[in-house]
């Protein structure tokens, strides 16, 4: 069994979920999968046991001496820069990661694109599956994810017993998804679980049930990435995470958050003064939050409005979405929000779509939200990459730090119709075909695009089996 | 029997002498001798207390042998400046303010103690305040350097820290094909 990244949290056993029902029993001692994203794991565990053999880079200071260095280093960039000046720091960093990723660090300034590895998506009843991105660097660092058939699915991670028919995936950010394990549309008791699959990490938060049952709600989850030079308490293991949730109870918009340091639900705390309804609730729902400086405000989507949250003194607000297309209506099922890279909220929508065979017009716009109001983009064209016989374009997914939009495409004529999902950087504006299916239909269900923690991608800076000797 | 008895007593004058004294002997490893305050020493380096507390510091300089004399004047120079300094208000009310970071920014006279070191002697110190277990002056010291990361290229890097490039020209390209997001400038 190879080692985790993270160590693998404890399931909270220690304050086991309600047992009132026999399927909050069975998850009582929730047992973890295995993760399925080993690959990179087996890579780091062979370099940890040959770091002892000492590779002279002609600088005096010990190991210790340097972690503590590099651990206060600036930004992701400046340490990903350490890495490539020679072989020995490059194995430093990966294989410390988990303690490097845990210092604050200023905004990286910059999109991450590799940090996107692919996405999850639901098809029918099963469970979701993994769509890895054939994108340059994820392959290259992560082959068996690509080469994997059937793609990994969420049940080989989360024990199947738990996962149930309505299982979904409501939020996804910073290398952790968030899955509800409620089985019917009807269910109001809460079963929240936050995973890392390339860690392996699974923890069942206790299930807020009877009184405290939810139905509709909006969530998002924050861990050590979110930490930046202002945050007072720097979390104290990379596998920290906290979930923050808010919703209608008594007319009221409230706010819980579960820490996996503290390893249960903090009471309801009423959210003033800007209210989400229980309709504007269900939109936001699996889409998961954005977070910006440092884990401060939470911005949700929600219908025609973003609703944004103070962590700190649980103010809200709401902030108006502009219009999308050419400025004459609200298109909310092709809106996302971001943030760009001065980390500003953005929202990005069609610029203009027209599929009239022969004059088919795409563009993509990123509209930032300044001091002055929302401050419109310039449009990204991108007809020229998709098939002459598009019939139909979504936006699905927008990836916070990588800056990588996904957008599917319905191709063909009626009688044989295709399904394909796109991918645009933000950073060098290039389009690339990520996957194809012979099928129509809405193959791409509930989309939550995947990018790894820092910590993850550090530990993937070690150098490839094989390279080694070269 | 009265010689013996003279010995005795001057051996004890000295010894009262030296708990008197409010000043440590160092020696560094190439025979030079510092002069710092007993209270400075043992508050700020873990190791000096310790010898302090445990009676094992020579009056004749305690020997450091893994401390050149330059470092070890740099220290001692810290120690005495650390001294006489009165902690500023900003770093006072940091302290008691909701929003103390978790690394304390330096203090104006830290910022220029280490500013105005070459490279060579800010290593030196930072293995000399780590042998010293000098918590303080090793945060310092290693926050300079950290900072002194940011922006450079790994060409930079490799100068400041005399490292050797061990990759190959393949790699290298590698690398700069795979990281590039983190290459262009700030």
């Amino acid at each position: 069994m190879e080692m985790p990244l993270a160590r693998r949290s404890r399931p909270s056993s220690s304050r086991p979920p309600p047992t009132t029902t026999s399927s909050a029993a069975a998850a009582a001692e929730p047992r973890g999968g295995r993760d399925w994203l080993s690959t990179l794991l087996r890579v780091r565990a062979k370099l940890t046991r040959r770091r002892a053999a000492a590779d002279d880079d002609g600088t005096p200071l010990t190991d210790e001496l340097l972690l503590l260095i590099l651990a206060g280093v600036p930004t992701l960039a400046d340490l990903v820069r350490c890495a490539a000046t020679c072989r020995r720091w490059r194995r430093l960093v990966s294989a410390e990661s988990a303690s490097l990723s845990l210092t604050p660090r200023r905004a990286p300034g910059r999109f991450i694109s590799p940090l996107a590895l692919g996405f999850f998506h639901h098809e029918d009843a099963a469970p979701p599956r993994f769509v890895a991105m054939a994108m340059a660097s994820a392959s290259r660092r992560f082959p068996d994810l690509l080469l994997r058939h059937p793609p990994p699915s969420l049940s080989t991670l989360i024990d199947g017993e738990l996962l149930g028919a309505s299982s979904h995936i409501v939020a996804a950010r910073n290398g952790l998804i968030v899955v509800d394990l409620r089985r019917g549309k009807h269910d109001r008791s809460l079963k929240l679980c936050v995973c890392n699959p390339m860690s392996g990490l699974v923890h069942v938060l206790p299930f807020l049930d009877g009184k405290e049952g939810v139905l509709h709600y909006a969530c998002t989850v924050l861990n050590a990435d979110d930490s930046d030079e202002k945050t007072v308490t720097p979390p104290r293991s990379s596998s920290y995470f906290r979930l923050v949730i808010v919703y209608t109870r008594h007319g009221f918009t409230v706010f819980r958050s579960y820490s996996s340091e503290e390893g249960s639900w903090s009471e309801e705390a009423k959210v003033n003064t800007a209210m989400l309804g229980q309709k504007q609730m269900s939109f936001t729902q699996g889409q998961g939050g954005i977070v910006q400086h440092g884990g401060r405000l939470v911005h949700w989507l929600a219908r025609n409005v973003v609703f944004v949250l103070s962590l700190e003194t649980l103010q809200s607000v709401v902030v108006s979405v502009p219009r999308s297309g050419n400025g004459q209506r609200f298109d909310m099922e092709n809106t996302l929000l971001g943030l760009s890279p001065e980390e500003r909220l953005c929202v990005i929508q069609f610029g203009h779509l027209s599929l009239v065979t022969g004059n088919q017009r795409v563009s993509i716009r990123v509209t930032t939200r300044t001091d002055r109001g929302w401050d419109l983009g310039e449009l990204i064209q991108v007809e020229q990459s998709l098939p002459a016989d598009v019939a139909g374009v979504r936006l699905k997914w927008f990836f916070e730090k990588s800056g990588v939009v996904i957008f599917s495409v319905i191709a063909g004529d009626n009688d044989r119709r295709r399904s394909e999902m796109y991918a645009l950087r933000l950073d060098t504006r290039v389009v690339e075909k990520l996957v194809s299916h012979d099928r129509e239909g809405d193959v791409w269900g509930n989309v939550h695009g995947y990018e790894m923690d820092q910590a993850t991608y550090l530990a993937s800076l070690a150098v490839p089996e094989g390279m080694e000797d070269m | 029997m009265e010689v013996d008895k003279g010995k005795g007593e001057a051996e004890e004058t000295r010894k009262v002498a030296e708990a008197d004294r409010d000043t440590v002997t160092l020696k560094s490893s190439d025979g030079k001798l510092f002069e710092v305050s007993k209270e400075a020493a043992a508050r700020l380096s873990t190791v000096l207390a310790g010898m302090i507390a445990g009676g094992s510091i020579d009056d004749n300089g305690t020997d450091l042998k893994q401390i050149g004399s330059e470092a070890l004047e740099n220290v001692v120079d810290y120690c005495n400046k650390h001294a006489n300094s009165i902690p500023s208000a900003a770093l006072i009310s940091s302290s008691i303010s909701f929003n103390t970071a978790p690394f304390k920014e330096p203090e104006e006279w830290e910022r220029k103690f280490v500013d105005r070191l070459s490279h060579d002697a800010l290593f030196d110190l930072v293995e000399a305040a780590n042998f010293l277990g000098m918590e303080r002056l090793l945060d310092v010291t290693c926050h300079k350097i950290s900072e002194m990361m940011k922006g450079k290229s790994p060409d930079q890097i490799r100068e400041v820290f005399n490292i050797k490039n061990d990759y190959t020209k393949e790699e290298l390209e590698e690398i700069r094909q795979e990281l590039a997001w983190a290459f262009y400038d700030d």
